[in-house]
């Protein structure tokens, strides 16, 4: 569904994605992880079509990204991309927000306002549909984001850090039982990144471990401890393939 | 009786009956003042004015009232009423004429003639201009017309008219010869009606700004235009058609710039007053010049909606990888390096071949316009397949948005 081939970029001298090569099969959800400053939201922006890599190309369905008007419309059909930080209308009102995201991607009006009655539902945010954004706390407008994404209802959605931003227990309990259930559709195509393994055991299809620009691994979380030679929680695992020096450092100031 | 009522109604279809006699008395009343008034007394050549300039105006209103009021377009309920009933365009509008029917020329030939019997007539520009009444009268009717037809689908016929208007404005002093270009130009604006009415219903929702659509048993919703209010990102990414310039708007929108520089200019020329003829075609060269080229690098490379294309890779990062310049972004540059080479050298090439000089600067203005607004990459083109980075817009505060 989303390929990256062979993706370098630069945005200065150094380069933050080498020869990146990524296929998000129909149906998965694929998640991004690795250190801070790695290329995890450069990778998205080429994904997601905010940034043209210097070398390589991403395709979405079968259509190259910025290949034609035709091809770059239909990608932009079926995608949503919520970035790590998105801007939200100061004025508008969070149900204005999702209606005119609704309304971007041709929802039907009945299913779209009943979808964004259980968004509101669900996020909390019910007593405040009609309150300006701007009266928001910082964890309420990540939710309004995050609902932006859901109510698209886009097949393929690519997602930087959606479980950050300040959001509460509660709002990350539901995010992730709603990400559960949407990686267990077989018809939507998610690519996320975050930095919380936590979040991610139990969710993504397959993890890529970024590192340095290159993907160090891509595989299922099982494969990953083969891998990494460890049984332990996902984020033991993850650092033993991220930071292999993370273990002993800790055992050395333990010690 | 009955063909008393029957003359009412008719008349009714033009204007209120109750409407009618009130130029006649204004201007009857005038005259009054005008015949009480001694002779040669200034005060008499005052009202004399006064009095011309209200039969205009008055004129002009009749004309601006006929098309703001009959034309759907600018009654939002008969707009709606006429979409809601079985009308075509095979037949006429049902509740009164767009088009100017024979009330219109009783009642104006009614006014022409009461003027011609008062003391306007003495006036020089009133017996200049033939029929100064039915002139005044379809020139902000043709105006209106001419804003109607670019929204309703027939922009042909709205450039038509525009050109037209240029003819009037190059006929200038010629103010005798005004009325056959008027003529034609209504000639001209009944058949774009006709047109126009045969695309009904109009999609002019963008231009009527509708913010909610009703909805059976739900609450309202605002309408697809807000795209600004989902910013970024996705006011850059949205799933929008493009809307291309195409290629005979930019033929007629340059022609047309071309047409309107060269009236001046002309006039300038034809008065022997050469040097103030070049003074004012360099000035607007160099602004035509100027707004081309910085319009279309800004609107390629600047702003667009809320966000801000640049080269994927920053300067330093293209000095040192030795990609100073990268194909896929800046292609953009390469019309308007073209536009520009072209509206230095076409000028001194005209004036080589001695083509006639007042012509020279609306000629390679035209080219000039004509380029920028052609030469590809489209901006819709370039914002679906350039290879730019999109950047957040600077200052979102200030537009209100916020940043989370």
């Amino acid at each position: 569904m989303i390929r990256v081939v062979n993706v370098t970029h630069h945005y200065g001298i150094r380069p933050v994605l080498r020869n990146v090569n990524l296929e998000v099969r129909p149906g998965e959800m694929l998640c991004v992880m690795g250190p801070n400053g790695m290329g995890k939201t450069t990778l998205l922006n080429v994904a997601a079509g905010i940034l043209w890599p210097i070398r390589g190309y991403t395709e979405i369905g079968g259509k190259l990204r910025r290949g034609s008007v035709e091809e770059e419309i239909a990608i932009r059909e079926m995608v949503f991309y919520l970035p790590d930080h998105p801007w939200l209308p100061a004025t508008a009102s969070g149900r204005e927000y999702l209606v005119n995201i609704g309304k971007i991607y041709s929802i039907d009006d009945d299913r779209l306002l009943d979808h964004i009655y259980r968004l509101l539902l669900l996020f909390e945010l019910a007593a405040l549909e009609d309150a300006p954004i701007a009266s928001y706390s910082n964890g309420q407008k990540k939710k309004i984001a995050v609902a932006g994404a859901l109510v698209s209802e886009a097949p393929v959605m690519i997602m930087d850090e959606p479980f950050s931003g300040g959001m509460d227990p509660s709002a990350l309990f539901s995010l992730k039982q709603v990400m559960q259930h949407l990686a267990r559709r077989e018809d939507v195509t998610i690519l996320m990144a975050t930095p919380v393994p936590e979040l991610v055991e139990g969710l993504a299809h397959r993890i890529a471990i970024l590192r340095g620009g290159e993907i160090v691994a891509c595989d299922t979380p099982d494969a990953l401890r083969r891998l990494a030679g460890c049984r332990g929680p996902l984020e033991e695992v993850l650092e033993k393939l991220i930071n292999p020096e993370t273990m002993e450092h800790i055992e050395e100031y333990i010690k | 009786m009955k063909t008393l009522y029957n003359i009412r109604s008719w008349l009714r279809k033009v204007l209120p009956l109750w409407v009618i006699p009130i130029p006649f008395l204004v201007i009857f009343f005038i005259e009054l003042l005008i015949r009480r008034s001694p002779p040669h007394s200034l005060n008499r050549c005052e009202w004399t004015s006064t009095q011309f300039i209200t039969y205009i105006i008055l004129c002009g209103v009749y004309g601006f009232y006929r098309i703001l009021h009959t034309h759907p377009l600018f009654n939002e309920h008969h707009l709606k009423w006429l979409e809601s009933i079985p009308w075509t365009s095979r037949r006429d509008l049902p509740l009164q004429p767009v088009r100017i029917v024979f009330q219109d020329i009783l009642l104006l030939g009614l006014f022409e003639l009461a003027a011609h019997g008062c003391s306007m007539s003495s006036v020089p520009l009133f017996r200049e201009l033939r029929l100064p009444g039915f002139v005044f009268f379809l020139l902000p009717y043709l105006v209106v017309c001419c804003f109607a037809l670019f929204l309703t689908e027939t922009p042909r016929w709205g450039f038509g008219l525009l050109f037209g208007f240029g003819v009037l404005a190059f006929l200038g002093n010629r103010k005798d010869l005004w009325l056959p270009p008027v003529v034609l130009l209504y000639i001209v604006a009944y058949l774009g009606l006709r047109r126009s009415l045969s695309f009904f219903p109009w999609d002019v929702k963008k231009y009527r700004r509708l913010i909610y659509a009703s909805m059976s048993n739900l609450k309202s919703l605002p309408e697809r235009k807000d795209w600004k209010e989902c910013v970024w990102p996705l006011s850059q990414l949205r799933p929008n058609k493009p809307q291309p310039v195409s290629l005979q708007t930019s033929i007629l929108v340059s022609l047309l710039a071309g047409w309107y520089f060269f009236i001046p200019l002309y006039h300038y020329f034809r008065l022997g007053d050469i040097a103030c003829s070049f003074l004012l075609g360099g000035i607007i060269y160099l602004f035509v010049v100027i707004t081309c080229l910085f319009g279309r690098l800004v609107l390629y490379t600047g702003m667009i909606n809320t966000g801000i294309c640049v080269p994927p890779m920053n300067i330093w990062g293209r000095i040192f990888n030795l990609r100073l310049i990268i194909p896929g972004y800046h292609r953009i540059y390469l019309p308007v390096i073209l536009t520009l080479v072209t509206s230095i050298a076409l000028p001194l090439l005209l004036r080589r071949f001695g083509i006639y000089r007042p012509s020279i600067i609306p000629i390679s203005a035209t080219i000039v316009i004509f380029l920028s607004l052609w030469l590809g990459p489209t901006r819709e083109k370039w914002l679906m397949t350039g290879h730019y980075r999109m950047t957040k817009p600077p200052k979102a505060k200030i537009v209100g948005l916020l940043e989370i």
